[in-house]
């Protein structure tokens, strides 16, 4: 089976590129494209549809390539992580990557991740997934208290916090929604309060991190 | 997934380290080697935790469907507990 695997090897490094070809090509995989950054990768996936595109995590910060290389012929992408952290797998993760290497891991794992991706099947690292399954979980029941105190807001309520999110100040809140200012401060101390909150930035900054106006948008309250 | 509360590890469990693989020996002295996953999910039983968030979990991690996911964690969560190795109750405390 491992002979029918072609991969793009992309790394900044040239060093690490040519490494990872001969690594590969003693497994029996076929090292279609070695290139050094997205847009080439881009390009090489485009040209040669691998099968698995082996690249450093480096070069996904630059362009959001995931979708472009998957679209190309279902290619899958393995990345090779910056750390052996758990916040750069779950980015990883997170960006559309089918598998990830940890930079501790010996190279002898580059051959069975790759081929292992390539089989369709999702690549972590021995001693992660129960460190990533916790953070996961985490993140969820962070989710849903951040939806359920939202979702304790009525219709007035919200339409403060839009205006905080956008930045307005009190007066110009009781301008634009007709209320007295005495009534906004009222309004605006009952929306932090719900939401957990001290003070209108931190009600902002979670308006952004939890994307609660589209996810809410069609909930009349 | 059946609702049966809250899966917890049992208290008693000796975890060993053998390479890589990892051993855990049960009371009456009866050894299990777990694969990866099903290591993954005994060290998930908190007490705390719920089959359905350790299903979304793994559903997001290893980029399956949720039926699978969850045929995958209730099976783990069934030979877990006939190996002794769990117990469960109700209330999550």
């Amino acid at each position: 089976m491992s002979s029918c695997v072609t991969t793009v090897v992309a790394h900044p490094w040239h060093l690490a590129c040519e490494a990872l070809h001969a690594v590969l090509e003693t497994a029996g995989t076929e090292v279609v494209a070695d290139v050094p950054d997205a847009r080439e990768l881009v390009a090489a996936s485009l040209r040669f549809s691998p099968d698995v595109v082996l690249v450093d995590q480096t070069l996904l910060r630059e362009a959001p390539i995931a979708d472009t290389v998957r679209a190309v012929h279902g290619s899958r992408m393995l990345v090779l992580g910056s750390s052996a952290g758990q916040a750069d797998l779950l980015d990883a993760l997170e960006g559309g990557a089918d598998g990830f290497l940890s930079p501790l891991q010996p190279v002898t794992a580059v051959i069975e991740a790759t081929l292992r991706v390539a089989a369709g099947e999702t690549y972590i690292p021995p001693g992660m997934l129960g460190l990533l399954l916790r953070e996961l979980i985490q993140r969820r029941r962070d989710d849903d208290a951040v939806l359920r105190r939202y979702s304790s807001l009525s219709r007035r309520e919200r339409e403060v916090l839009r205006l905080i999110a956008d930045g307005a100040t009190a007066q110009q809140m009781a301008k634009m929604l007709y209320l007295s200012p005495h009534t906004v401060r009222t309004h605006v101390q009952n929306v932090l309060e719900k939401l957990g909150v001290h003070s209108r930035v931190e009600a902002a900054s979670l308006v952004l991190e939890y994307d609660l106006f589209t996810r809410f948008e069609d909930d009349p309250a | 997934m059946s609702p049966r509360g809250y899966p917890a590890r049992q208290a008693e469990v000796r975890v060993e380290r053998d390479g890589t693989r990892t051993v855990l020996v049960v009371g009456d002295g009866r050894g299990f080697v777990l694969n990866e996953t099903a290591l993954a999910l005994w060290e998930l039983c908190d007490g705390g935790t719920l089959p359905e968030e350790m299903v979304d979990a793994v559903r997001i991690a290893c980029g399956v469907a949720r039926d699978a996911a969850e045929l995958d964690v209730s099976r783990a969560l069934d030979e877990l507990t006939e190996a002794g190795l769990l117990s469960w109750s109700g209330d999550g405390g």
